[in-house]
This record gives structure tokens, sequence and C-alpha cells, in this order.
């Protein structure tokens, strides 16, 4: 198997080209590895594209509508599987594993904050920092703080407000008595560590 | 760069157009200009099916086609013709179904279930009608055998074990080179070694061979051991070029990674045919993407000149 990040445009637009081909158009959102290299916030290697959610018609719309990714359209997991051939990359290449998030809530401020390329028939949202930054503090409470998640978070040099409003909404993500202390010592964490980056 | 889809398809073309003119001719047909004999062992149904392939692009093939329903037709497998027609393009059956009326209507009645996909339409033939077929030169070996003991699975295993040699050949290899099942190869091959007309091995899987030197005296000495080319797996080659020019037709105007990835899917599928005659085409994993169109240039282009050198 290849590594994706050297790949990734080339990848992305491969699956444009089938889906236009077939004469199919797919709106996806995406998170994580593959949209910190898109947006050139972060430059590390990736192995994959997280999938958050599919939009609806029109792409582009603020807030833009969204929906579970499970299952991703046929023809898109066609496009996927030829592109991992071609391109000598894991099957999985996009997947929807992130999206059990669906299930707890994502940011609500999600919809709202969402930058679309396009390559052919495929429509790719790529969250922004605010999101990022939830996303990325929610993942970093799971695994240490050497956690790729914790780096990346630490990478993205967070402002105080960001980390503020990405901590209100984590907290709400977990019931436990605990967790609140674990959210503050990471904020704290990174509030000490980003300048150094 | 990459080559164009155009460029790739017009050299399989002009391959397939080259080879076809050349075996025709050495049988007999009514054609001109034809340049140099080939001399590996023709597979009659191979060249009726590339000539229906590529018989839009080169009109003067329904001449031939009709001059060969009305004298060889006989000397044809219409099970085989229907089992080889399966791995060429779909474009494929119209000529096919217009040979088969043509030589339904030449008496030959075994090809009436293909010549119902005919609708009625004819080969567009300007009535050549031409001479008898050539059967007696080497690389009309496996005609020459049928027109001697009928069309069938043992007058081919025996003509494709003669254009090896004396070399032998499993069950699945002569089943790969005869397109007939292993089981119909294995019962045909086991009732003509009884007969003493082929050998076995005693090895496992058994193996089949001839002592061309027995035959040589039957073959006037033309047996194609002689000749130093016997028998190629044209077959597979030819169903290869036909499915490059219909590619060629069917992704002018795609993108370059669209036509590298269903190229890919050519690759795969037709990679048993580059297998058994030991053609090295590029491997596309070395490819990445839309780079490959380079790597089928160069496949297409290696078949080419493998025909032209072993044709």
């Amino acid at each position: 198997m290849k590594e994706l990040t050297g790949v990734l445009e080339p990848a992305l637009a491969a699956v444009g080209e089938l889906l236009a081909a077939d004469d199919v158009e797919v709106a996806l959102v995406v998170v994580g590895g593959a949209t910190l290299n898109l947006l050139g916030l972060i430059d590390r290697t990736t192995q994959d594209v997280d999938v958050i959610a599919l939009a609806s018609d029109p792409v582009g719309a603020v807030p833009a509508l969204l929906a579970p990714p499970d299952p991703l359209p046929d023809a898109l997991q066609r496009a996927i599987h030829r592109v991992a051939r071609d391109f000598e990359l894991a099957p999985d290449w996009i997947n929807t594993a992130i999206a059990r998030q669906w299930s707890q809530g994502l940011p609500p401020w999600l919809p709202h904050d969402i930058t679309w390329r396009r390559y052919g028939g495929l429509h790719v949202g790529l969250v922004g920092r605010r999101t990022l930054v939830a996303l990325k503090l929610f993942a970093a409470l799971d695994q240490s703080v050497r956690s790729v998640h914790a780096q990346d978070l630490l990478a993205l040099k967070p402002s105080d407000a960001e980390l503020d409003e990405a901590a209100a909404w984590v907290v709400t993500q977990d019931a436990s008595d605990s967790f609140p202390r674990l959210v503050t010592e990471m904020v704290e964490h990174v509030r000490e560590h980003r300048r150094d980056r | 760069m990459s080559e164009s889809i155009d460029v790739i398809a017009s050299v399989a073309r002009s391959a397939a157009a080259d080879a076809v003119w050349r075996q025709w001719a050495l049988l007999g047909a009514p054609v001109t200009g034809a340049s140099g004999a080939p001399r590996s062992v023709i597979d009659p149904e191979a060249l009726l099916l590339l000539s229906a392939a590529i018989r839009a692009s080169e009109r003067r093939l329904d001449d031939v086609l009709n001059w060969w329903a009305t004298t060889g037709s006989t000397l044809l497998s219409v099970q085989r013709t229907t089992t080889l027609l399966r791995r060429f393009p779909p474009s494929t059956r119209s000529g096919v179904a217009s040979f088969a009326l043509a030589a339904v209507e030449a008496g030959d009645n075994r090809w009436r279930t293909l010549a119902r996909a005919s609708g009625g339409a004819s080969l567009a033939s300007r009535g050549k009608r031409g001479r008898e077929p050539r059967l007696t030169p080497s690389p009309a070996l496996m005609l020459r055998l049928r027109a001697g003991f009928g069309v069938g699975v043992k007058a081919d295993l025996l003509g494709i074990l003669l254009a090896m040699g004396g070399s032998d050949a499993t069950v699945r290899n002569l089943a790969q080179a005869s397109a007939y099942t292993p089981a119909a190869v294995r019962r045909a091959a086991q009732e003509m070694e009884a007969a003493a007309f082929i050998r076995g091995t005693h090895s496992r899987p058994v193996a089949y061979y001839v002592d061309p030197a027995r035959w040589t005296a039957m073959l006037d000495g033309s047996g194609p051991a002689d000749s130093g080319q016997g028998w190629r797996n044209f077959a597979q080659i030819f169903a290869f070029l036909a499915w490059v020019g219909a590619w060629g037709d069917d992704q002018r105007d795609v993108s370059a990674y669209v036509a590298s990835t269903t190229a890919r899917d050519l690759y795969e599928t037709h990679r048993p045919a580059f297998e058994l005659n030991r053609i090295p085409v590029p491997d596309p994993a070395r490819s990445t993407g839309a780079a490959y169109l380079d790597g089928f240039a160069a496949t297409v282009r290696m078949v080419s000149d493998w025909l032209e050198a072993n044709l």
C-alpha cells in the first residue's frame, strides 16, 4: 500500500472523474488529517479520508444539510475501490469510522463551518478550524497527550476563544463525573504547549 | 505526456488488420497486398472472430468473410466459435451473425442459431467468389486436419500438439489453447493415447505430446515443426486487440484517468494472454493513476511487435 498524503488530491480527483463518468454527484464532509492537509493547516502524513457526513443539494448551502454517511452511495463505493486499486491505496482509504460521532452529536456550528472543493462529480466539504479544534480536543481525551490527535491540536495553535468553545461542546459528550476535569486538564496542556510549537 | 487513446487504439487496430489479412491471404482468400506469409498455425475461429470485430474499419473483409462462408465454413467449429465469441467485444456479434447467415445460405445449417442474431443483415460483400481454400501450407495445419479427420476436439488437439513440435502439454494447457473444456480435452486425449495417435507422460498431471517424425510423411514433410513457429495462442491475443479497438471507441471522450482505469481492467482480463504467450508487458502496479496510460500504450505496442514476430 502506498501512503495517501502524496496522492490525496489526485486520488480525490480520480474519484470525482469516475463519478462524473457515471453522471453522479456526491457531496461529503471530511474531518481529520485529510482536512488538515487539504486546508494546509498541518503538513503530516495521513492514511485515510474520514467522512463524517453526506450533504444534500444544494451543495454549498449555509447551513449545510447534513446526514449520516452510512452507507456511502454505491457509485462512490465503486469509485473508492477502483481508485484504491489504481493508486495502490488501502481499500478503505475513504471511510466513515468517524461517523459514530452522530450518535453523540456533532458540534452545532459544523453546518456553518464548511469550505467546499469540487473534484468532478465529488464535492468535498472541509470543516474549518472551529470544528477541527473541537473534534481533535475530544479525540485527544481518549488517548495520551502524545497521541496524533493531541499533536494535531497543538499544531493548530488554537486561540483561547477556540479552546473555550471547543471545551464547552466536548464536556457535553460524556456524562461521567470526572470528564469535565479531564477536559480542563487537556485544555490547560494545550494552552501551555501551543506556543512551543 | 501520455499517448492519446486514439493512438493506442490505432496501434491495436493496425496490428489486428495486418494479422487477419496475412492469414486470410495464406488460406487463399481473394485479397491482394497482404505483406508477408504467416508461419505459425492459424487458429481458424480466432481469425473469423477478429475479422468480424474489425470489419467496420476494414470493409473489404466482408468479401473475405463471404468467400469463407461459401468455401470454408464447414471447416469451422460452431461450438468453438460460440465459446471464443464470449471473449470478444459485443460488437463482434453482428459480424459473426452475418457470417453465419452467409454460411447458412451456402448450405451449412450448423450456423443457423448464430445466424438468428443477424436480423437478416448480410455481409457487405461485392460477391468475390475466389478459389478453394489452401489447406496444405503448414500454418493451415488445423484446418487441414479438420478437413481430413472432421471438425472436433481430436483434430484440434492433434494440430496443437503437432504444432508444438514434440513438447508436451497438460490437459489444462491444452484446454486453454483449444478453448474446449478440460473434460472434453481429457476424454479426447485419453482415447487418442489409447489409439497411439499421441503419447502421455507418466508424470502427474499427465502431459501429452506427439512424435512429429511419425507424422512427417503424412504431412508431406511440411509440418509446422519444420517451419519453426508452431503453435501460438492467437485467440487470446486477438481478443485483446479487438477489445483495445473497442476501448478506443468507448473512451475517446473521457478523462485520462478514466481511460487508464478501464485500460487496467483490460490488462487484468487479458493477463492470461500475455502469460500464455510469454509477452513481458508492463505491470500496472508500477504506475499510479492515469500514468498507466503510458504503460498500456507500451503493452499494446509489445503485443503488436510480438504478433509481427510470431504470426
